[in-house]
């Protein structure tokens, strides 16, 4: 009956142009390089301060399953990823377009998109209450290694250097606990600006962290000419011929199997949906008979890297509603809309908000639907939009950058904005990813706190603390995670290789 | 000579000084002196003094592996980088901002856009300088005031009279 009442409250002329909006934007945002779900969410949160709570959730959760289908439409036509999400798409379905097909590889990712994001949702309806319920026997200690938990992530965020990403997993904690400690009320490391007596606010920051970085990188490399150029030499005789259904229809165990692999993958958090493009992408190339026609423009392909990762990108939602825990970096940044609004994402907003959840669950699911049929209408557009100026764009940015930032506060807070700017600019350069940055800065106090309260709770006794069966179980899981990878790699180093010994 | 371990001995020195400076934290409730306000900040300054450490130790040993100059990050081959420009946008940023509260925000928007698009990106078009931002405010204006109502920066005098008579 919940699930029908959530389709009932979408049944509104505003919350319609929320949805509509939240799918344009996102395409567009995905379209563009150097724009992705999280920029996008982080650029717009201001949006959210004067718009009832359903309708910005329901706005960022069409807006993020947008991008991911924008992103393999330049990600195809152009060979240049709108978004991170796209990267498998541009390695396959760029040959399309080279064939002069780029209508088949657009159709494949728009269907594949559209029912694995609808096999999200599906994981979103069944999951999320489920995990809910557990959660409810949450406590302060239950929460610390839930928190805990979340952070160990900070190492699937790291890229090729794992230490890079612990330095700026640990500089997002440290940030995490600035301002006023919350139990005595002492101050950190405000040095005498009033602004972070309240902790370092996350909109700002993640707004300059990934949106005006971005922009500023990009002015020192003199990179807006390079993408002009892209843009200009663009294939214009791409063809846009659709195939017919039954084409599609016949990548359906494929679709299958990557919308499976991109959910398991977008519940587990701070994997996200590129982790979950390239894992079924890989999958599906060990399991095919022909896995040397892969990276040559085979379906199967641009199927399994578009299916896994929208289907991750709602997977994602299912932690951070359930347990308040962000499975990928964009939903990190969609904490703020919940805040904003005075939400906690986790098991009360089960309890408390129990319309405005399933009302979000109808707004992704009718979501998808929209995205697929407005990007077969919309493409046309969106294979122009790259030809837009990236000095404009640029131009454009960093105005919303500064609006964001002074709809948030004052001007303090488009200071501060500049120097997280600045501060990802210098990490961007060095090779630190930023995104654990962003998970610390959000989790950190969520661990503190709970973990101070805990031990305040069991009068300073630890054993006591760890000893509670949830606690417990989580911790053993979080320490499964963390030597998981150490372990499978010490079992491979003691098994002989087949290579080795023919 | 590569700049990679310049960044964590950076990150050594910085977290050892606010290591110093956490114990000026002091909590005014006697029972959370065990697990205290500077608890947290501490662990997160040790983790990263270690991180760094091994950062630099990294950086040191993969400088000892390197044999050849070419291998070398700062090479011959790096991309030039253009400082000059992000200077420029941090001064024009920062007039925007300060201009802003002067002159309101649309008369700020048009002038910050027309001069980083002259002086950052070098367009001399004057359909790119002047069409370009007058189009953009015009959507900011409608979306984020019209559409959304945000209370952005008016200005004084004159422009105020501006703003307020198109903001409302």
């Amino acid at each position: 009956m919940e699930v029908i009442d959530g389709f009932v409250t979408l049944l509104s002329v505003q919350m319609m142009i929320f949805l509509m909006l939240g799918v344009i934007v996102g395409l567009a945002l995905g379209a563009l390089p150097g724009l992705d779900a999280t920029t996008g969410v982080a650029l717009l949160l201001p949006m959210t301060y004067s718009i009832e709570p359903l309708e910005a959730l329901v706005f960022f959760s069409a807006l993020y399953s947008a991008v991911m289908f924008g992103g393999a439409i330049t990600a195809i036509l152009f060979r240049v990823p709108g978004s991170p999400e796209a990267i498998m798409t541009a390695v396959e379905g760029h040959k399309f377009t080279e064939r002069g097909e780029a209508g088949v590889a657009l159709s494949i990712s728009f269907y594949t998109s559209a029912v694995g994001g609808l096999i999200g949702c599906l994981g979103l309806y069944l999951a999320t209450p489920l995990l809910a319920s557990v959660a409810l026997q949450f406590g302060p200690s239950e929460y610390a290694a839930l928190g805990i938990m979340g952070l160990t992530c900070i190492t699937t965020f790291s890229g090729s250097n794992p230490l890079k990403g612990l330095a700026a997993g640990f500089f997002g904690i440290l940030l995490g606990t600035i301002g006023l400690d919350s139990i005595t009320g002492a101050k950190r490391f405000d040095f005498g600006f009033n602004v972070l007596l309240g902790g370092v606010p996350l909109v700002p920051a993640s707004i300059g962290l990934f949106a005006a970085s971005e922009v500023f990188r990009r002015i020192i490399n003199r990179d807006p000419m390079k993408a002009a150029s892209i843009a200009e030499t663009g294939q214009g005789t791409t063809s846009l011929q659709y195939p017919p259904l039954r084409d599609i229809f016949r990548l359906k165990w494929t679709t299958l199997r990557a919308s499976l692999i991109g959910l398991v993958i977008g519940i587990l958090p701070g994997t996200g949906a590129t982790t979950a493009a390239i894992m079924a992408y890989v999958a599906e190339m060990k399991i095919s008979k022909n896995p040397e026609e892969f990276g040559t423009g085979k379906a199967e392909g641009v199927a399994a890297a578009e299916a896994s990762n929208n289907s991750a990108a709602v997977g994602a939602m299912i932690p951070l509603l359930a347990l308040g825990i962000p499975g990928s970096a964009t939903t990190a940044v969609m904490i703020g809309a919940f805040m904003i609004h005075n939400l906690q994402p986790g098991p009360l907003l089960f309890v408390n908000n129990r319309d405005l959840i399933y009302g979000l669950f109808a707004g992704i699911t009718v979501a998808n639907f929209l995205i697929l049929v407005l990007s077969f209408l919309l493409v046309r557009v969106f294979a122009r939009l790259i030809l837009i100026p990236y000095p404009i764009l640029a131009t454009a940015i960093l105005s919303v950058c500064v609006i964001g930032s002074l709809s948030y506060g004052d001007l303090n807070a488009v200071s501060l904005m500049l120097v997280f700017a600045g501060i990802g600019l210098v990490m961007e350069m060095t090779g630190y990813p930023l995104a654990p940055v962003l998970l610390g800065l959000v989790l950190a106090p969520i661990v503190e706190v709970s973990f101070r309260r805990a031990l305040l709770m069991e009068n300073l006794d630890i054993v006591a603390v760890i000893s509670r069966p949830i606690t417990a179980v989580l911790l053993a899981v979080t320490v499964i995670i963390l030597f998981a990878p150490l372990l499978k790699s010490a079992v491979l180093r003691m098994r002989p290789t087949d290579n080795c010994t023919q | 000579m590569s700049r990679s371990w310049k960044f964590p001995v950076g990150l050594i020195l910085v977290s050892t000084y606010l290591t110093y400076e956490s114990f000026s934290i002091t909590s005014p409730i006697i029972q959370a002196k065990t697990v205290g306000p500077a608890f947290f900040p501490r662990v997160a300054l040790a983790g990263l003094i270690v991180v760094g450490a091994l950062l630099l130790a990294q950086a040191l040993f993969a400088r000892q592996a390197v044999t050849t100059p070419s291998i070398d990050h700062e090479g011959a081959d790096a991309p030039s980088l253009y400082w000059w420009d992000f200077v420029n946008t941090l001064f024009l940023g920062g007039l925007y901002v300060g201009g802003m509260r002067i002159v309101g925000f649309i008369p700020a928007t048009i002038l910050f856009q027309s001069v980083m698009l002259f002086v950052v990106f070098r367009q001399r078009s004057r359909k790119v300088i002047i069409g370009a931002p007058f189009i953009l405010t015009f959507l900011y204006f409608f979306v984020f005031i019209r559409f959304l109502g945000m209370p952005l920066p008016q200005g004084y005098g004159i422009f105020r009279n501006f703003s307020q008579s198109v903001y409302y």
